[in-house]
């Protein structure tokens, strides 16, 4: 296999053999590894190792300084532009055009412009423009051509784009001065220090080699060519006939321009080399349908590789890190050994999620009286995350329940500490002095329990890292206040931006990186993801301040200067390659259109090749799902025995009328809720549906009426009572009603939360409209409230004649003028009307009447209970959707078709067809020959708790 | 120079827009090969941008090497360019590779992304952040801004009483009180151009709370004076009633009187009737007061005088003042917390620094408001000179106001700009697409001398009988929905609808006209009774229909990718391609195919692999949530063929086959949850075996790709992902790719721009202006006496016709018509020689029949158009028997060969990879041993580090600064770091070795032939010695002495000197010299 590398070695072994007199200076430390590697293939005897240097060792080496980090310097930056600026911006505002700047600062000086005329000011072009004499006329122009866009001057835009621009030179020379006030630098600063005092560089006794540079910056030329000329250097280029030699091409444009250097010229070989054009690799083109088949394609693409295959002479580029790991899960079982070099997002990783989401519950604790309060929502998120599941298990889970059960909406810190230290840790409302020691505290205790977990600890640790630098930088600024808020806030942005640098090493086994980690590197089969524009190359988005034609002018990068990079990067892969695969993906996302790389429409043209284009296509078939029928079995009917009436007179279980309103809807749901014993989940509710409202309203009447009883000593109720019932004591049944509903004691806070807030005043409306509809139906005795019900009933079942245990809770029985009323509180609208005493048990009945089913039940629960009453029984409704109406009835009506609605006066009047209904249907539940099926009415499925069992 | 540098094509479906685009673009890209860099094409959907590129490279790419001189193109290029054809070529090869290589500027991108690139550039400008992201999904925001507002109701007594107030009028209507649906409902608004568009007004008028008390007070007033009014009416006919000696059934109707309504006034609900249409003339005289046989006629004449007449006069203004106030009620309360909802979405924006898609319109006007075009594109680095735009008729209002400023700069310096578009095509008014722009605006704004209107009418894409048949369609629709427009709705100006339809006329191109086929129009009504339609039996009959239809068409030659099936909704596509997908599976034998595809209606959720990892993750995050643990199981049972049955589903059961793999997973359970999501849901994959069963790839990838995309732009948790499927999973669809040999289903807004030999529209029946879907419109609304003028969401429904609304109902009405008109326009143009359509059948002699549906007219006209005098009489082909339209033959059968689709094959195994990669470690990090040395702060081997790379003690200083940038250590680590290593050099000995004389080979190791390095920390040359020191950590062993040894041995061969070894702990800093045995 061809190898830049290991014939530049080879070539230095034989020009140098002194070895240990030798500098190589490479683009980036990986190309070093790989080129001491290749050196060790081709000596026969102990050697001294030379010298190798990355280009920015060499600067920083003679700066005898290394940059800031960029967080310092922005945090640096700040400081002097509060200083300039008369309103400046909060820092986390500042923080990416801070990074912005920074940038900018670093070309002006990379690039050696002169950054007083660069960012000159509108008025002072006509006086400074003789000055410009250093420019060539186009460059000049370029100049012009930009500010006589502000010929009509004085709008809004352009006096903002003034003023700031105004402000850049003042802020670039402050910035410097105050830099070097505190021995610090960022890197152009560095470079151009270095490159503006070449004469003091002392010569240098060793012997300089650059291998495989492509573009410079203008300090790195200044220094390379003072290198040429006074010490002699020499310089391995890494070219290609192919893209050098047309003039078109992007990938050559810094070579083309080197090669008429006076200076670099003379550094290029001869004959330049024409690899790409007489290797003839052989090209594939693949499109599909989604990123991640990507890496399907990958794994089975390596799978055909031969078993013996030497790996390192595999590379797969992935430009879209975030393909790295799908990639890995596909790679086929013939490879032993992988070799990863690539940053990889720690915002993706769950260690990483834990962190912010343990930050962002801060937002959203309270303190009351001085006891810190947890919202249940992001609380709930964090408890079931691994890292405190894993600590303290059985205290996460039964906190968890606990919390569902008793929908609490607030949990104490006390509570929560009773998990251990961990939760100690973590539960604690934050000011803003504690926010780094907590957190650096939190990454170090959170390492300490992530077992043997190498990734994730280094995940934690680059995030530790950055936290490092963001306290020592808060701790040095004083004017900078930690508020919570913009905290969270810096860290989201800092931390989003963190990779964890995966570096390869030792350099054995199938070899994936990113696009730029390629540089230098040649490889025999090259495999490259996300072909596409916007990935490879990667979207141009030159984040500048400086506007483009200035950029152009005073000779800083654009665009262009970038797409010649990666160009160049691209086709230098072809050079070795003999076998290249392309993948690109056709999906398009978040206005990334899924359009293919520039590079393949270029070889498409170019190359004279035969370029066939595979599409990937992922079969789309579905399984049928056929429907659930669960038979009843010996154990099945076995289980429904505990609604059997046994000898001694009792029953396992109970029937209620919601469980047979269950079974009529459908007998699968009925089986997994009450036979298999799958609970349906629940939820802390704070959203108010329809349940919570109409159990808070049950409460909130049982109390008010309960009250009543107590303070009057009497349970009958008069006309006359209503009005202080009214005015004074709705309330605080809401508020008990409220209080039980989440079991809180007597004592707790129910200051609530927005909805609940609402929801609470508007309950106050109902009840109040109830009460207005039982005064008018005053005076009534109330008999029971909230009370269990139970009655035996038999039935005709396979096995013979057996008992069934029935059994209701009534919300209110009452009577009223000689005629018990079974009162049931609805929050719906349920319907008062039916059609038949028959419909009710109908299940293919679109219109059942549930209710009336119900509250018909009541009756015979109640006749039951007691035998000896001759009274009429009647089933009411109060459901909340209608008490509003002027003309409110509670009572049921039972009306055929086209008949005459008759009122409900007295259930036993009904009793007979009612019992046959219920008995046939019980009947049904016990016969085997029943199974249990779904119901194919889907309208039923909509709220069902089993809809995902049932796919529905 | 062209004197009309301004160009308006008018191009009709399938008149070869692309190509006049493509030629456009290149007349003025081929003026030199840097030309190009100026043009800037503007299309709307990612995919058109694609299809433009691809075309102008294709074209570049064949211009290059062969010039064809009867092809239009060809022609135009040369004549426009005034080269020959040599130079042509010349000139394609220079451009092509231009572009090729510069191909950042090559600016054909969709409207949305070039404006984001401007407002990007101005950033700063318009006080942005720098790096905010551009979120798509304002649902999602929408939700998040509505529930922060509610919250706020302990802190603002403005907003809690409001909300209250607002809650309980909703259940005293019988509504829920979960008022938060309503208020996300309306306050989507806040994103819409409709909206916006009065922005400064609206937020204006809500800045004070006293303002929306003040509007909600005025409504009661005003309600409660009609109902004062009406009730004194009503008391006024009462008396005069009974003062004639009359009940209200003495008149005419009897039992059902009109009359009666005199008696209903004053309702607190409803105080005035509304008069019935033959009512509405009763005011005027007595006639029709009474029944002819009545006796009492002299009475209720008498009554009709005494006031009964005026006071029903009174009915309809009054009926009209209560509609209106109505109407501005219907959101009142809503509207009123408007400026919250602002408030809070700034405040949500700001912290999560996004930009919403809809904000860049509005933005990129302020932008070209406030800057000249030189400077907007000095800015974003590229000067256009020429603006090619695409589906003009699309524009929404603010991209227009974006726009012109940027194309009359370019037009005033005597540039070529174009716009491309068809009114008659415009189905995205929903979205802001205002047609009137290329219908008429354009023109006025910008003068008619400036322009040069072209009409493309030539469709190209259809055989003849497709174009004669539309042409004799879209002659007479226009009118049929004219005409309702105008009578049903009382529509001002339904001119619009004709003058949209002007030049609906097409040509046969030469190349269709002399195919020999001819194409072939079917339309097929069914006969379902009205009962029957409800309980959805169209539907059925429809689908039972659908696999002989596809039989038939294989039948007559056609191959799948040959047909389209075009729908009104995703559902009805939803159960196409349920259908047949079900049909094929239980008619394995069948020689035919059924392959659909579709990216709107086949849904990943649908499959069972997905619905198994769906519950798979929820169970991980809820080990409480039994339905999903058994959800997970049942699943995978489903996909093996395994039983199901009690042991399945019972809570602590499981089948025997089952128990170790059940076991195994819930082994995982724990790690399954340490890991990032995205692998978390590759080994449940491998947990569950589901790629094992070989089926439902499509859906997995599909899922998998929903998990990726997922944390590409969110926190990637396995919360946040279940809340995040909740919302999105019905937009998630399996993606296949173009070419696959399918029959697609899409709906006619996707099929825009596409073309298919066979067009199926099974359900072609939908409600033209629908009214019930509580649409909102902004209108104004004034009362001089109270002062009031105020601009009111208003849902749109019928009452609106009778209220001071109907003006802004009527327009909406006409423009439902005609987006209606432009949707079964742009369905019935993508075929090439098939249309097939089925919808239900209404017996026309019903009087009362809706007009206001699409089926109706259609029928309508199908069988009753007659006349043709240069086109066709449609009515010929309507069968009344069969209820059926059928125009043309079917093609004479050719049997096409199926393409084999090649495919490359795919690797589905999993691996798990954590085996084959090493993580590098370093000093002090958080790896078992770095916690180790941080804990006891024992920096021993990050000093290591420090002197193995440094050659000088200002090295050492250097590289310790950097791992403190770096965050390795913080401040006081640092400091104690260089204190030990102060101490160390403190010992001349140690000193030396970092100053002294001779060359000094830091980091410079030896190597070996075998490729392996030895690498001493430190390597002197002097004159006459060699020195080698080995720093340790930790405590002596005696192969640290070995070691050293070695090394001497080699440097002293190397360099032929003697060798001196040290080796150094640098906890104690202890120095032991090594002996040289050779010696
Ligand atoms: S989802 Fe439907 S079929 Fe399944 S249990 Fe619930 S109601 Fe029955």
């Amino acid at each position: 296999m061809n190898s830049f590398l290991r014939n530049t070695a080879q070539e230095i072994i034989q020009t140098y053999p002194e070895l240990q007199n030798l500098v190589v200076v490479l683009p980036n430390r990986r190309a070093g590894l790989f080129f001491t590697k290749h050196l060790g293939t081709l000596i026969d005897k102990p050697t001294w190792m030379p010298e190798i240097k990355t280009i920015e060792d060499v600067f920083y080496q003679y700066a005898g300084q290394r940059p800031s980090d960029d967080l310092t310097l922005i945090f640096e930056l700040y400081k002097v532009y509060q200083s300039l600026h008369p309103e400046p911006e909060t820092f986390d505002r500042f923080y990416f055009w801070g990074e912005m700047i920074l940038k900018d600062f670093n070309d002006v000086d990379q690039f050696m412009a002169e950054a007083k005329k660069l960012y000159l000011y509108l008025y002072e072009i006509k006086e400074i423009e003789s000055d410009l004499s250093f420019l060539t006329d186009q460059q000049i122009a370029l100049i012009r051509q930009f500010w006589d866009s502000f010929q009509n001057q004085g709008r809004g835009h352009q006096e903002k784009f003034l003023k700031f621009w105004q402000i850049l030179y003042p802020l670039y020379d402050a910035f410097k001065a105050s830099l070097n006030v505190s021995g610090m630098a960022y890197s152009g600063m560095l470079y151009r220090k270095v490159a503006e005092k070449l004469d003091g560089v002392a010569t240098s006794e060793k012997q300089y080699v650059f291998i495989g540079f492509n573009a410079f910056t203008k300090t790195e030329e200044k220094l390379i060519k003072h290198f040429v000329l006074e010490f002699g250097a020499k310089i391995y280029w890494d070219i290609d006939a192919y893209y050098l030699e047309d003039k078109n091409q992007e990938a050559g444009l810094f070579f083309r321009e080197y090669q008429k250097d006076p200076v670099f010229g003379p550094t290029f070989p001869k004959e330049i080399p024409e690899q790409i054009a007489n290797r003839k690799a052989k090209i594939q083109t693949y499109a599909t349908p989604l990123k991640t088949n990507q890496a399907n394609l990958v794994g089975s693409l390596l799978e055909k590789v031969d078993k013996n295959e030497n790996w390192e002479e595999t590379v797969i580029i992935l430009p879209d890190e975030q393909l790295l790991f799908p990639v890995l899960h596909t790679l086929p079982e013939n490879i032993d050994k992988v070799n990863v070099t690539m940053g990889y997002p720690v915002k993706n990783t769950p260690v990483y999620a834990f962190l912010e989401a343990v930050l962002e519950m801060q937002r959203y604790i309270k303190i009351e009286d001085g006891i810190p309060l947890f919202y249940h929502q992001p609380l709930k998120s964090l408890l079931s995350s691994i890292y405190l599941q894993s600590v303290n298990p059985t205290f996460v889970t039964d906190l968890l329940r606990e919390m569902k059960e008793q929908n609490q909406i607030y949990i104490t810190q006390k509570k929560l500490h009773e998990g251990g230290a961990f939760f100690e840790l973590i539960f604690r409302p934050l000011g803003s002095a504690q926010l780094f020691p907590y957190l650096s505290t939190l990454m170090e205790e959170l390492a300490k329990r992530l077992g043997e977990e190498p990734l994730q600890r280094s995940y934690l640790y680059q995030c530790f890292k950055q936290l490092n630098r963001l306290r020592d930088n808060f701790e040095k600024q004083e004017g900078l206040s930690v508020d919570r808020e913009f905290f969270i806030r810096l860290f989201r942005q800092v931390f989003r931006e963190v990779k964890l640098p995966f570096e390869g090493e030792p350099l054995q086994g199938l070899q994936v990186m990113g696009v730029l980690e390629s540089r230098n590197l040649d490889f025999k089969r090259v495999i490259i993801c996300n072909m596409n524009e916007s990935s490879f190359p990667p979207a141009g988005s030159l984040n500048s301040l400086i506007p483009y034609n200035i950029r152009r002018a005073f000779g800083l990068p654009v665009q262009e200067q970038n797409d010649a990079i990666y160009a160049y990067t691209f086709y230098r892969l072809l050079q070795s390659a003999e076998e290249v695969h392309m993948i690109y993906t056709t999906a398009a996302d978040q206005g990334k259109a899924g359009e293919k790389s520039r590079y393949i429409q270029q070889m498409d043209v170019e190359m004279g090749l035969d370029m066939k284009e595979e599409v990937v296509y992922v079969p789309v078939d579905l399984k049928e799902t056929a429907s659930i029928v669960i038979e009843k079995n010996e154990e099945v009917l076995q289980l429904l025995e505990k609604y059997v009436v046994n000898p001694d007179g009792r029953s396992k279980s109970t029937i209620s009328p919601s469980a047979l309103s269950v079974y009529l809807d459908c007998r699968f749901k009925f089986y997994l809720r009450y036979l298999a014993g799958i609970k349906e989940k629940e939820e802390v509710k704070e959203e108010i549906d329809a349940s919570v409202f109409g159990n808070i309203a049950h409460y909130s009447m049982e109390f008010l009426y309960e009250g009543f009883q107590e303070r009057k000593k009497r349970s009958l109720l008069a006309k006359e009572d209503f009005a202080e019932l009214k005015k004074n004591w709705i309330f605080p049944a809401i508020e008990k009603g409220v209080r039980k509903f989440y079991h809180l004691d007597e004592l707790a806070d129910t200051k609530l939360s927005g909805q609940m807030a609402i929801v609470r005043d508007v309950l106050q409306k109902y009840i109040q409209r109830l009460l207005e509809i039982d005064e008018e139906a005053a005076p009534f005795q109330i008999l029971s409230m909230e009370k269990a019900h139970q009655a035996k009933f038999q039935i005709d079942t396979a096995k013979g004649k057996v008992e069934v245990g029935l059994e209701g809770y009534i919300d209110r029985v009452d009577e009223q003028q000689g005629t018990v009323r079974l009162i049931d509180y609805k929050s719906g609208a349920d319907k008062k009307a039916f059609s038949s005493i028959e419909s009710l048990f109908d299940r293919e009945d679109k219109n059942r009447n549930k209710a009336a089913m119900q509250t018909m039940y009541y009756g015979l629960l109640y006749q039951s209970m007691h035998p000896e009453n001759t009274k009429p029984l009647k089933p009411a409704l109060f459901n909340f959707k209608e008490i509003f109406k002027e003309d409110f009835n509670p009572y049921l009506q039972l009306k055929e078709p086209k008949g005459k609605a008759e009122e409900v006066g007295n259930y036993n009047e009904y009793a007979q067809p009612y019992e046959n209904g219920l008995k046939r249907l019980l009947e049904d539940m016990f016969d085997p020959k029943v199974p249990f099926n779904q119901t194919e009415d889907w309208d039923k499925c909509k709220y069902c708790a089993y809809k995902e069992i049932c796919g529905r | 120079m062209k004197s009309r540098p301004f160009i308006i094509y008018k191009s009709s479906a399938g008149s070869g827009k692309t190509y006049t685009l493509t030629t456009e673009y290149l007349k003025l890209a081929l003026i030199s090969p840097e030309s190009f860099r100026s043009i800037l094409a503007v299309t709307f959907t990612n995919k058109a941008t694609q299809e433009m590129k691809e075309r102008i490279l294709k074209e570049l790419k064949r211009l290059k090497t062969e010039i064809r001189p009867d092809e239009k193109m060809d022609i135009e290029i040369l004549l426009a360019l005034g080269v020959g054809e040599d130079e042509l070529k010349v000139r394609a090869a220079q451009s092509l590779t231009a572009i090729l290589h510069d191909y950042g500027r090559f600016s054909v991108s969709t409207i949305d992304s070039f404006f984001q690139k401007v407002v990007r550039a101005f950033a700063r400008e318009m006080d942005l952040n720098a790096k905010f992201e551009v979120e798509m999904d304002q649902d999602d925001v929408l939700d998040r801004v509505v529930d922060r507002v509610v919250d706020k109701v302990m802190e603002d007594e403005f907003l809690h009483k409001w909300l209250v107030d607002y809650a309980i009028e909703q259940i005293q209507n019988g509504k829920t009180w979960d008022i938060r649906k309503n208020i996300k409902s309306l306050g989507s608004q806040i994103f819409q151009e409709g909206f916006k568009k009065f922005g400064t007004e609206i937020k204006e008028f809500l800045k004070e709370n006293e303002n929306v008390n003040f509007l909600q007070k005025y409504l009661r007033d005003r309600k409660k004076e009609i109902i004062e009014i009406t009730l004194q009416l009503k008391e006024e006919a009462n008396h005069i009633r009974e003062a004639n000696g009359l009940q209200w059934t003495d008149f005419s109707g009897g039992s059902r009187s009109f009359a009666l309504k005199f008696d209903k006034l004053g309702d607190r609900n409803q105080p005035v009737l509304e008069l019935s249409p033959t009512q509405v003339n009763l005011p005027d005289s007595e006639d029709g007061w009474f029944s002819k046989s009545s006796k009492q006629i002299d009475a209720i004449v008498t009554a009709y005088h005494q006031g009964l007449g005026n006071i029903l006069a009174q009915f309809e203004p009054l009926s009209i003042k209560w509609n209106t106030l109505e109407a501005i009620s219907k959101n009142i309360f809503v509207y009123g917390i408007f400026r919250n909802l602002l408030e809070e979405l700034t405040q949500v924006k700001d912290e999560e620094n996004m930009l919403l898609i809809s904000d860049a319109n509005e933005f990129l006007k302020e932008i070209t408001r406030e800057n000249d075009a030189p400077f907007i594109y000095e800015k974003v680095g590229n000067q256009y000179k020429n603006h090619l735009i695409d589906e003009f008729q699309d524009t929404s209002g603010f991209q227009w106001a974006s726009f012109k400023p940027l194309l009359e700069n370019s037009l005033a310096q005597g540039n070529t700009n174009l716009l491309v578009g068809d009114v008659k095509q415009s189905i995205y008014r929903w979205r802001g697409g205002e047609m009137k722009l290329l219908l008429e605006q354009v023109e006025s704004e910008i003068g008619a001398q400036n322009i040069d209107h072209r009409d493309l009418d030539t469709n190209f894409r259809s055989l003849p009988n497709i174009i004669a048949f539309n042409n004799a369609l879209f002659k007479k629709l226009p009118q049929s929905f004219e005409h309702l427009a105008t009578h049903s709705y009382h529509a001002e100006d339904a001119g619009i609808i004709s003058k949209a339809y002007q030049d609906v006329f097409q040509h046969v191109s030469p190349k269709k006209a002399g195919s020999d086929y001819k194409g072939k129009v079917r339309f097929e009504f069914i006969d379902v009774k009205e009962s029957e339609e409800e309980e959805g039996n169209f539907e059925e009959q429809v689908l039972s229909r659908l696999p002989k239809m596809v039989m038939e068409l294989q039948d007559k030659g056609y191959g799948l990718k040959d047909v389209a099936f075009l729908v009104r909704r995703k559902s009805e596509g939803e159960a196409i391609a349920d259908t047949l997908m079900a049909f094929a599976s239980e008619n394995p034998g069948l020689e035919y195919r059924f392959d659909v595809l579709s990216d709107e209606s086949m849904y990943l959720h649908k499959s069972a692999s997905v619905k198994a990892l769906v519950a798979g993750l929820k169970y991980l995050h809820d080990p409480e949530d039994k339905v999903q643990f058994k959800t997970m199981w049942y699943y995978r049972s489903v996909l093996r063929d395994e039983p199901v049955n009690h042991d399945l589903f019972a809570l602590d059961k499981s089948p025997i086959h089952l128990k170790e793999k059940i076991n195994a997973f819930q082994e995982r359970e724990k790690t399954l949850l340490q890991l990032p999501l995205m692998e978390a849901l590759e080994e449940l994959i491998a947990e569950l075996d589901l790629q094992e069963s070989g089926m439902e790839k499509a859906y997995l990838s599909g899922f998998k790709e929903a998990v990726f995309d997922f944390t590409a732009n969110n926190r990637a948790d396995l919360p946040g992902f279940l809340a995040w499927w909740e919302e999105n999973q019905t937009k998630r669809t399996v993606k296949i790719p173009e070419g696959h040999d399918a029959m697609r289903i899409l709906t006619i807004h996707k099929s825009k721009g596409l073309q298919f030999k066979v067009v199926l529209m099974p359900f072609l029946k939908w409600t033209i202006f629908e009214t019930n879907k509580g649409n909102v419109v902004w209108s104004p609304f004034e009362d001089k006496d109270k002062g009031l003028n105020v601009i009111i969401p208003l849902n749109l429904n019928a009452k609106l016709a009778k209220s001071d609304f109907k003006e802004t109902y009527g327009e909406e009405a006409i423009m439902a018509y005609l987006d209606s008109l432009n949707m079964i326009y742009v369905a019935l143009t993508r075929a090439e020689e098939v249309i097939w359509g089925i919808s239900p059948f209404k017996q026309e002699s019903k009087k009362d029949i809706s007009l206001n549906n699409m089926q109706i007219h259609l029928q309508q006209v199908l069988s009753s158009s007659m006349d043709g005098p240069d086109g066709l009489s449609l009515s010929e082909f309507f069968d009344h028997e069969s209820k059926t339209f059928d125009f043309g033959d079917w093609p004479q059968k050719v049997v096409k060969e199926r393409g084999d689709f090649k495919t490359p094959e795919l690797r589905w195994t999993y691996q798990n990879w954590s085996e084959l990669l090493e993580v590098k470690q370093y000093a002090v990090d958080f790896s078992k041993g770095g916690l180790d040395q941080r804990q006891k702060r024992d920096f021993g081997l990050l000093v290591h580090e420090l002197l193995e790379k440094s050659r000088t003690h200002a090295d050492i200083n250097m590289h310790l600064e950097a791992f403190y940038f770096e965050g390795r250590l913080d401040e006081s680590e640092k400091n104690e770091v260089s204190k030990q290593l102060d101490k160390l050099f403190d010992h001349p000995v140690f000193a030396s070795w970092f100053e002294g004389e001779g060359q000094l080979m830091a980091e410079q190791g030896i190597l070996l032939p075998d490729g392996s390095q030895k690498r001493p920390d430190r390597i002197i040359l002097k004159e006459k010695e060699a020195i080698i020191v080995d720093f340790k950590t930790g405590s002596e062993f005696e192969k640290h002495q070995k070691q050293v040894k070695e090394y001497m041995d080699l440097v002293s061969s190397l360099s032929q000197k003697t060798c001196k070894g040290y080796l150094c702990y640098l906890e104690d800093g202890k120095i032991v010299e090594v002996e040289n045995l050779r010696k």
